[in-house]
């Protein structure tokens, strides 16, 4: 084995070996996809076909169904290196924690939102939304759904073994500022004008989240050990 | 100096703390019912009639103090969760899940308090102003503490779950009520805002603040009574339970 | 001013609101009090009755 000295390397590691793991069982990339769709396609049955009505519509509907994706595809975060003694390594290692949690949380990102960013592009389709404003979907939705995976790792943590939905409703309020910068993006985005403010807000809150909440969720995940 | 110390020390451990609530909860009790009575029947009974709105302003005697309310139990919440976590303390924690039901109570009533004094004075039962989504919001939020904790079957464990949501919680709520402004303007970019209280002279001013302090009190009082039960329900297989509740 | 018990019913046909309000206060207030007092009961009575 080669010397791991490096706490990059273990990041690496953690990131490789779950990204592995995610793509060996096709559920776990095509579910979230799926439902994010699913409940995109609801709207319109719900709402009524008119054009004019889902357009104005169309950045929000996406927006909150790819936020309740995100939320619930998160669960099985943590359940399964728990139980099987992976996460006690992660503590007992000499490297800080909260990078090998980031490292999950990178990989749930990119197995889960990147479909999800994806699906959007078909969903502006579907549900006819404004031209000008696909960029600035993708772009938003990217730095969003990043900070919900944070949050969902943190809601899965704290209720570690429950259900999803009790992970959800814990940590939906906190996402509110998260949908409400990115539904001012596709907004601005909409009226052709400028959101690259908003953008950095919601950079701003990522570069806080990310230490902030990977290390909440340590001392989440923590509390199961006493 | 050192005796206040002494004190919340003592405090911090259940059979003092359910002596001493034991004790005093008559007189808290007591204390409650008549500044709250007091503040209520002022403000109801007894304030000049609103120029504008008529009689129907004096639901703000109740739904003002239950709005403080619910914020300082979520601020309160969140305090004793960060005391729990740096000083360990046992009451701490158990403080959130008594507290939580009760704040949750407060912001239901300023909810529908404030519900039903729409209905007469905007004629609506409803409307997605910053203060009443944000009201929304710090519901959701007391209804996680109160899910998490209840989901929980170690209920030690459940109290530092809880405690990291409050302390969560309480950094996020000022963000939230920002981008809730914010996002209220955005919207509404006209500056009528139907959230304007009717300008108070002090015969309405005072009941005010007899009624938050009242309401205030009777927080207190509702505290100590939960936090009873809840040590009694935590601590049942104790010796000093034993002596001390079911007198063996 | 208080000029008659009539007059604080009834405020203009706007009674019912605010006494509704009053009414949801009390119900809360009363469910918090009543759910620790439960509590003790039902605890007391399980350990004095253990035979």
């Amino acid at each position: 084995m080669t010397n791991r000295d490096n706490t990059l390397d273990w990041f690496m590691l953690v990131l490789r070996r779950d990204l592995t793991l995610s793509f060996r069982r096709s559920a776990t990339y095509i579910t979230p996809l799926i439902f994010f769709l699913i409940v995109v396609t609801f709207f319109p049955l719900a709402l009524g076909p008119s054009q004019s009505l889902l357009g104005s519509l169309a950045a929000g509907i996406i927006w909150i169904s790819a936020l309740l994706s995100s939320l619930l595809a998160v669960e099985g975060i943590f359940s399964e290196d728990y139980r099987d003694g992976t996460l006690d390594q992660y503590f007992v290692s000499s490297e800080p924690v909260f990078i090998l949690i980031f490292a999950k949380v990178l990989c749930h990102w990119l197995v889960c939102g990147a479909p999800i960013i994806l699906a959007s592009i078909l969903s502006s389709i579907f549900l006819y939304l404004p031209s000008g404003a696909l960029f600035a979907l993708i772009i938003s939705l990217l730095l969003g759904t990043l900070f919900m995976s944070l949050l969902g790792a943190l809601g899965a943590a704290l209720a570690l073994g429950k259900s999803a939905i009790l992970s959800a409703i814990i940590v939906l309020p906190f996402s509110i500022p998260t949908l409400l910068m990115g539904t001012a993006i596709m907004s601005a985005a909409v009226n052709q004008q400028d959101y690259s403010g908003f953008l950095s807000i919601m950079g701003a809150m990522l570069a806080v989240g990310i230490p902030g909440l990977c290390l909440l969720t340590v001392e989440a995940i923590l509390l199961n050990y006493e | 100096m050192s005796r206040i110390k002494n004190w919340l020390i003592a405090m911090g451990s259940p059979p003092h703390f359910y002596k001493w609530a034991t004790s005093s909860l008559p007189w808290l009790a007591g204390l409650a019912v008549i500044v709250f009575c007091v503040g209520l029947t002022w403000g109801i009974g007894f304030s000049p009639t609103d120029y504008k709105q008529g009689d129907v302003y004096r639901i703000i005697y109740i739904h003002v103090p239950s709005a403080i309310l619910a914020e300082s139990i979520y601020i309160f919440m969140a305090i004793s969760g960060f005391i729990s976590m740096v000083w360990r303390a046992k009451i701490a924690g158990m403080l959130i899940n008594s507290a939580a039901p009760i704040g949750a109570g407060f912001t239901l009533v300023a909810l529908l308090t404030g519900s039903i004094w729409g209905k007469p004075t905007w004629g609506t039962w409803w409307v997605w102003d910053a203060r009443l989504t944000s009201t929304l919001i710090l519901f959701f939020l007391y209804a996680a503490i109160i899910g998490l904790h209840s989901s929980i079957e170690n209920k030690t464990k459940g109290d530092r779950a809880v405690a990291i949501l409050a302390v969560l919680g309480v950094v996020i709520v000022p963000i939230i009520k920002k981008s809730v402004d914010w996002w209220q303007t955005l919207h509404q970019p006209s500056t009528f805002t139907l959230t304007s209280s009717p300008s108070m002279s002090p015969e309405m001013y005072l009941p005010l603040l007899v009624c938050v302090l009242g309401f205030y009190c009777l927080f207190i009082f509702m505290l100590t009574n939960s936090l009873r039960g809840e040590i009694i329900s935590r601590e049942r297989d104790k010796s000093w339970v034993k002596k001390q509740f079911f007198k063996y | 001013m208080l000029d008659s018990l009539q007059l604080l019913f009834i405020m203009d046909g706007k009674g019912p609101y605010v006494w509704a309000c009053l009414l949801i206060l009390i119900i809360v207030i009363f469910i918090n009090l009543i759910i620790p007092v439960i509590r003790l009961k039902r605890i007391y009575r399980e350990e004095t009755l253990e035979e």
